[in-house]
């Protein structure tokens, strides 16, 4: 007796085309790691764009950076995690700390970062410390977050902080019923595949349909990997980087317009994804 | 990756292509971009096959991607695809003769919504449970039960009452 699977199987009438070769795909794949390891000193954003140079992101922002400039800053002087010549990844070492001895070692990294890559930005932050710990968010990564607002003379943008570091063994507090994690873990593990997932809280979330969304992903410095986003709905506008790092660890960063933008004028974007994706891609922010 | 790990690599994937290739064709119902959806799914299991490798579940990580990316691809403006909100009548009078019935079905599955064609692929073609089929897309699993039985509703005009009585 026939299953549905079967039925659906033998649905399928068209004849199946040849597959490119499985072989290609390693030697192509092979090729593209050679070529991106070199010039990893050169920041995050020059390899950024000459990889996705074709992706038309977005957002002509008036007054502020255009969508993705180079910014070819180097890894932050406050990192340990020197690169080998091949790009390699250490994640730096700090011997056993209190969460608040993390929280002032990330928010330094962080604002060192920031003034490097932003010159001119501040941040204006909600609470101090900027990043806390966060012992609910992943399980098996000690996560540190932040909220709060850059500003720089072209204006001002929300932005939100997710840092990662894995764990093995340990288990979150996980409240019944929220399953938020869920999204999160998506977005920063799931390059663009899952840059879009729907926010769950114990039950199905309807999320606005962006007027806009693009995401590409790209290799980063210390063999990260990078996934860029952009979303825009309506005047509402945000961009997103996530560096990935060979170890699992992760950086996540995400600016929005601000709300103080002119009433009917074009979304303010403050930062690039190129300047995102600089400050994303540096170990010194790894908890 | 090194050489071992590329052979390892390269047996999985040989394993595994076929029905792979299948899975998207049901998904997305051409070759063109059933094969653009498996090379996506094969570049970013070969990226991440240090890690990937040694999960519990290699095929249903590789499922995941696969389905990803297709949801992804139907976000980009330039493939998205049109659903229609009205599948199409019901044929009343379908007997069950084989290359016609294939067609019929061929043609209800590909009038189905994008998440719906999915849940039913996932958990009719890949064999999921409705947990699984949920876990995968992060939703509810009353979600993907309800999606299902609407899926499932579409197909009756070309599947026998008897393949879809085993289902319920």
């Amino acid at each position: 007796m026939k299953t549905l699977q079967t039925l659906l199987d033998e649905s399928i009438v068209d004849p199946m085309p040849p597959f490119t070769s499985v072989d290609k795909l390693i030697a192509r794949e092979r090729r593209r790691r050679a070529r991106h390891r070199v010039g990893v000193a050169c920041g995050a954003a020059a390899a950024v764009l000459a990889v996705i140079g074709g992706v038309a992101f977005f957002g002509t922002p008036k007054g502020g950076a255009p969508p993705l400039t180079i910014n070819p800053a180097g890894p932050s002087a406050s990192t340990s995690a020197a690169p080998s010549p091949s790009g390699g990844f250490v994640r730096p070492s700090h011997g056993a700390e209190t969460d608040a001895e993390i929280s002032a070692r990330l928010d330094a990294a962080f604002l060192a970062r920031l003034s490097t890559v932003v010159p001119g930005a501040s941040l204006d932050q909600m609470i101090t410390p900027f990043l806390g710990a966060d012992r609910v968010t992943l399980a098996e990564h000690l996560t540190f977050s932040g909220k709060g607002t850059i500003i720089m003379p072209g204006g001002a943008a929300g932005v939100e902080l997710y840092l990662f570091r894995p764990t093995p063994g340990t288990t979150r507090a996980d409240p019944p019923g929220i399953q938020t994690y869920k999204e999160i873990r998506e977005r920063v593990f799931g390059g663009c595949a899952g840059a879009f997932v729907l926010n769950y809280n114990g039950s199905p979330q309807p999320r606005p349909a962006p007027t806009d969304a693009t995401c590409a992903e790209a290799d980063g410095p210390f063999g990260s990997r990078l996934t860029l986003v952009q979303e825009r709905n309506g005047e509402q506008f945000s961009n997103r980087a996530v560096a990935v790092f060979p170890d699992g660890s992760a950086v996540s960063m995400t600016t929005r317009n601000d709300a103080r933008g002119d009433p009917g004028g074009p979304p303010l974007q403050v930062m690039n994804l190129g300047q995102l994706a600089d400050i994303v891609a540096d170990p010194a922010l790894i908890p | 990756m090194g050489k071992a790990e590329d052979d390892e690599y390269r047996e999985f994937v040989l394993s595994r292509l076929d029905r792979l290739r299948r899975t998207a064709y049901l998904l997305c119902r051409n070759w063109h971009t059933a094969d653009d959806l498996v090379s996506i799914t094969l570049t970013r299991l070969y990226r991440s096959w240090g890690r990937a490798r040694a999960a519990n579940n290699l095929d249903a990580y590789v499922r995941a991607i696969l389905t990803h990316a297709w949801l992804d691809e139907g976000r980009r403006p330039w493939r998205r695809e049109d659903p229609t909100d009205r599948p199409p009548d019901r044929a009343t009078e379908v007997s069950f003769s084989g290359a016609s019935d294939r067609a019929d079905l061929a043609a209800l599955l590909t009038a189905l919504p994008r998440r719906q064609r999915t849940v039913v692929v996932l958990r009719f073609y890949c064999d999921l449970s409705v947990t699984e089929t949920a876990e995968l897309l992060g939703v509810s699993e009353g979600t993907v039960k309800s999606q299902s039985a609407r899926g499932l509703e579409i197909l009756r005009a070309a599947v026998p009452d008897h393949v879809l009585g085993e289902l319920s």
